[in-house]
C-alpha cells in the first residue's frame, strides 16, 4: 500500500513535533496500521539525526566587535562628511539641473517672469479708478493741460503728470511733484481776453467738460500707488488744444489775433470736432507706473459703463467736497522700491526707459507705439497763449487794493489772487511785448521766480522783482549807449591812423626802441 | 526557612529574557552605544552560524555578519518592539545571505564556464570518509529555498513559527519545504544509504 504525499509530509512534521493534537492522533493511527509509514518514519528520524550531527562547529571569530566598531566609526565619519558637504552637493546639483533645464527650454525663466508679470499686473489692475476720483479735474485743469501738458493728479495740485517729447521727438511722461505754484486763472484770463459772451463762455466750458471726462478715462489710478496711462492721451491733448484754438479763433477772432499771430495757425476751413478723431482710436494697452516697475498691460474698459460711473462719481465728489474730505492719492516711490533702486539711464524694459529723480519718475516710450492721428500741431501757439494768459494779471493790474493786514509773525499779506480789473479794455499788444522782453531775460531769473512762486504772497514779490529788472535794464541801456559812443570815437581814431600819421608813428616807435637798446 | 528561600531567589543569576534585548535597545536609543556591543556579543555566534549553514561558505561568514550588524546599528533606532529582536535580527541575516547568493548567481553568469562539481552520486569515499562532511556537501547541493528552512530546523533548532517569521512566509510553506528538503537530501544520499542509515 502506497501512502499519499500528504501523509508523508505530515510524517515529517510529526517528527518535528509540529502537528496539532488532531493531526497527531490521525497520523499515529496511520503509523500503527502501516509498515511502510513506520519504515518511512525511521528513515526520516535517521536523516534528521544525521543532519543534526553534521552541524559544523564554527570557530570563534576574534576581534569581531573591534572590527565592527571600526567599520561603524568609518561609516559614521563618512556619513558625517556627506552631511557636511550635502549643502554644496545640493546647490551644485540644483545649479546643474537649472543649466540642464535652461539648455532644453531657454524660455523657462522667461515664462516664469511673464507669469509673475501677469500676477503683478492683476494686482495693480484691481481698484483702478478714473482720475476724476482722485484729482477732480476742472475746466481750468483741462485748459492748462492743453497748453502746458501738465495734468494734476490730486486736488491740491501737488503732483502732476507731465507729457513731453524728447530730442528725437519720442514721447515721454513724468510723474513729479509740482514745483510751480498753480495758476488757477489762465482760462478765465484767456476767455476775458477774447471778450467772449456769456453764452460763448458756457460753450467753451462745455467743450472742456467733455474732455475732462475723456481724460479721466485715459488716466486711471489705484489705491495701490499705481497709475495707468493710456498712450492715446498725447493725441487727446492735441485734440483739446486744436478745439480750444478753433473755438477761440472762431469766436474771438480779432482778440485772438492779438494773442497769437493768426497767419501761423493752419486751421482747416471746415468745422472739425477733433475729439471725434481721437474717439475712434483708443488702445487697450495702458502703461502702468508702480513703485516696482513700469509695464504695459491690457485693460478692457466698458466706456458706456464708465460714463455712467463718471456721472455718479461726479455727484459723489460734490458731496465729498461739501464734507471737506477729498480723496488724496499721492504717488510715492519709496526708497526701498525697486524703481528707486535704479540709477538714471538704466533700461528696465525694452519698451520703456526709466529715469528716477528726486521729485518723481520719468518714463520714455522707447518701442511703445502711440496711435498716429492726423492732428494739428499747435505747440508753438500753445506756449504763446500760455505765456500771454499767465501775464494778464501781472501787466494790467493797477495798484492792488490790499485788504487789512492780519497781525501775525509771518507778516503774510492776504490778497485776492483772482483779482481782475473792472476795466475790460485789455491791451493785448502790451502783453506780447512784455512776454518777448521776459523771454530775453533767460533762465536765471525764471529759477529765482519759481522759488518765489511757492509763497502765497508771490504776486506782490513778482511785481517788485519786475520793477527791479526794469531798473537794471535802464542802467544796462545807459552803459551800452556809453560803450557805443566810445567805439565810435575809437573807430574814428583808427581811420585817421590809417593815413600818413601811421608811418610817422611807426618811425617814432622804432626810434624809441633804438634809443632804449642803446641805453 | 522562607527567608532562606527568598535569599536564594535573590542570588540566582539573572536569566536573560526578551526584555533584556529590549532594554539594551532602549539604552542604545537613549545614546548608550556600549549596549550595542552587548547585543553584538550576545547574538554574533548565532548570526555567524546561520550564515554558515545558509551559504556553506566559511570564507564569507564574518564579512556578511559584519554587514548584518552594521545594518542593525543603522536601523535600531527605528525598532518597533512588536516582535522579538532575534526574529528581526535573523530576518536581516537571511536577507543578507539571499543578497549574497543573488550577487553570486549574477557573477556566475559572467564568469568563464567551469566543470560542474562532482555529483554526490559519484562521490568517491575517501579511505577514511567523513560522514558529516558528506552530509554537509549534500545539504549544500539543495536549492536555497529548501536548504535554508531545513538547516534552521535541523541544525539550529528553530520552530516552524520562527522559520516562517524569519523567512517571512507561511507555516504551511515551511512545513512543505522542510519535507521536500528531506526527500531531496535522502535521494542525494541514496548511494550511501548503507553507510549512513544502517
Amino acid at each position: 500500500m502506497t501512502h499519499s504525499r500528504y501523509d508523508i509530509e505530515m510524517l515529517s512534521a510529526y517528527l518535528d513535533g509540529e502537528l496539532s493534537q488532531k493531526e497527531k492522533i490521525y497520523i499515529e493511527e496511520k503509523i500503527k496500521s502501516s509498515l511502510e509509514l513506520q519504515r518511512k518514519l525511521n528513515e526520516l528520524k535517521k536523516l534528521k539525526s544525521v543532519t543534526n550531527e553534521s552541524k559544523p562547529v564554527l570557530e570563534e571569530s576574534f576581534y569581531f566587535e573591534q572590527r565592527l566598531m571600526a567599520s561603524l566609526n568609518f561609516s559614521r565619519s563618512k556619513s558625517e562628511k556627506i552631511r557636511k558637504w550635502l549643502p554644496v552637493f545640493t546647490f551644485s546639483g540644483l545649479a546643474a539641473a537649472l543649466i540642464f533645464v535652461l539648455s532644453i527650454n531657454p524660455q523657462f525663466i522667461r515664462n516664469i517672469i511673464e507669469q509673475q508679470k501677469g500676477n503683478l499686473a492683476d494686482f495693480y489692475k484691481s481698484n483702478l479708478k478714473p482720475l476724476l476720483y482722485a484729482a477732480n479735474l476742472s475746466s481750468e485743469d483741462i485748459f492748462n493741460f492743453a497748453l502746458n501738458e501738465e495734468l494734476p493728479l490730486d486736488p491740491s495740485n501737488s503732483q502732476i503728470l507731465k507729457l513731453s517729447y524728447d530730442q528725437t521727438g519720442k514721447e515721454y511722461f513724468e510723474i513729479k511733484q509740482n514745483s510751480e505754484a498753480s495758476s488757477k486763472n489762465n482760462l478765465n484770463n484767456f476767455v476775458s481776453a477774447l471778450e467772449l459772451s456769456e453764452f460763448e463762455k458756457t460753450q467753451m466750458d462745455s467743450i472742456l467738460k467733455v474732455y475732462s471726462e475723456k481724460i479721466s478715462a485715459q488716466v486711471l489710478v489705484s489705491d495701490k500707488n499705481a497709475i495707468a496711462i493710456n498712450p492715446n492721451i498725447w493725441n487727446l491733448r492735441k485734440a483739446i488744444l486744436a478745439d480750444i484754438i478753433t473755438f477761440a479763433k472762431k469766436h474771438g477772432n480779432e482778440n485772438f489775433r492779438k494773442i497769437a499771430p493768426i497767419d501761423k495757425v493752419p486751421l482747416p476751413d471746415k468745422n472739425i470736432v477733433w475729439l471725434e478723431k481721437v474717439k475712434t482710436q483708443s488702445p487697450k494697452d495702458f502703461i502702468f507706473v508702480t513703485p516696482d516697475t513700469v509695464f504695459s498691460a491690457e485693460i478692457n474698459i466698458d466706456f458706456a459703463e464708465l460714463n455712467r460711473d463718471m456721472i455718479k462719481a461726479t455727484e459723489e465728489l460734490k458731496k465729498i467736497e461739501k464734507e471737506n474730505s477729498r480723496h488724496k492719492i499721492l504717488f510715492k516711490f519709496p526708497k526701498d522700491s525697486s524703481l528707486a533702486d535704479l540709477k538714471e539711464n538704466i533700461k528696465s524694459d525694452k519698451s520703456f526707459r526709466i529715469f528716477v529723480h528726486n521729485n518723481g519718475v520719468q518714463v520714455h516710450l522707447e518701442k511703445f507705439e502711440i496711435p498716429d492721428l492726423e492732428l494739428p500741431d499747435f505747440d508753438s501757439i500753445a506756449s504763446i497763449i500760455s505765456e500771454a494768459t499767465r501775464n494778464f494779471s501781472v501787466v494790467n493790474v493797477g495798484p492792488p487794493q490790499l485788504p487789512e493786514v492780519p497781525v501775525s509773525n509771518n507778516f503774510r499779506i492776504k490778497r485776492e489772487t483772482n483779482y481782475f480789473p473792472k476795466n475790460r479794455e485789455v491791451n493785448v499788444d502790451s502783453v506780447i511785448e512784455e512776454n518777448n522782453r521776459r523771454n530775453e531775460l533767460g533762465n536765471k531769473r525764471r529759477q529765482s521766480n519759481n522759488n518765489l512762486h511757492n509763497d502765497s504772497s508771490s504776486n506782490e514779490i513778482k511785481i517788485m522783482v519786475d520793477s527791479l529788472i526794469i531798473k537794471q535794464n535802464e542802467e544796462l541801456r545807459r552803459q551800452i549807449e556809453q560803450l557805443r559812443k566810445e567805439i565810435e570815437k575809437f573807430r574814428h581814431d583808427m581811420q585817421n591812423m590809417k593815413n600818413k600819421e601811421k608811418i610817422e608813428q611807426y618811425e617814432e616807435i622804432i626810434k624809441m626802441l633804438e634809443d632804449q637798446i642803446e641805453i | 526557612m522562607n527567608s532562606d528561600n527568598k535569599k536564594e531567589d535573590m542570588e540566582q543569576p539573572k536569566i536573560l529574557t526578551l526584555d533584556d534585548d529590549f532594554s539594551l535597545i532602549k539604552q542604545f536609543i537613549d545614546g548608550d552605544h556600549d549596549s550595542f556591543k552587548v547585543l553584538v556579543n550576545r547574538h554574533k555566534e548565532k548570526v555567524r552560524n546561520i550564515i554558515y549553514l545558509t551559504l556553506m561558505e566559511p570564507d564569507v561568514i564574518d564579512d556578511i555578519a559584519q554587514d548584518v550588524f552594521i545594518t542593525v546599528f543603522k536601523n535600531l533606532k527605528h525598532f518597533r518592539f512588536e516582535s522579538q529582536f532575534t526574529t528581526w535580527l535573523y530576518r536581516i541575516t537571511v536577507n543578507k545571505c539571499k543578497d549574497y547568493l543573488r550577487k553570486k548567481a549574477v557573477r556566475k553568469i559572467f564568469s568563464p564556464i567551469k566543470d560542474e562539481e562532482e555529483d554526490i552520486a559519484s562521490f568517491r569515499i575517501n579511505e577514511d570518509p567523513d560522514i558529516k562532511e558528506i552530509v554537509r556537501n549534500a545539504i549544500a547541493k539543495l536549492p536555497d529555498k529548501l536548504r535554508i528552512p531545513l538547516v534552521l530546523r535541523d541544525m539550529e533548532g528553530f520552530s516552524y513559527q520562527e522559520i516562517a517569521e524569519t523567512l517571512n512566509c507561511e507555516i504551511g510553506t515551511v512545513k512543505s519545504r522542510i519535507f521536500r528538503a528531506r526527500e531531496a537530501l535522502r535521494k542525494i544520499l541514496e548511494p550511501l544509504e548503507k553507510e549512513l542509515f544502517v
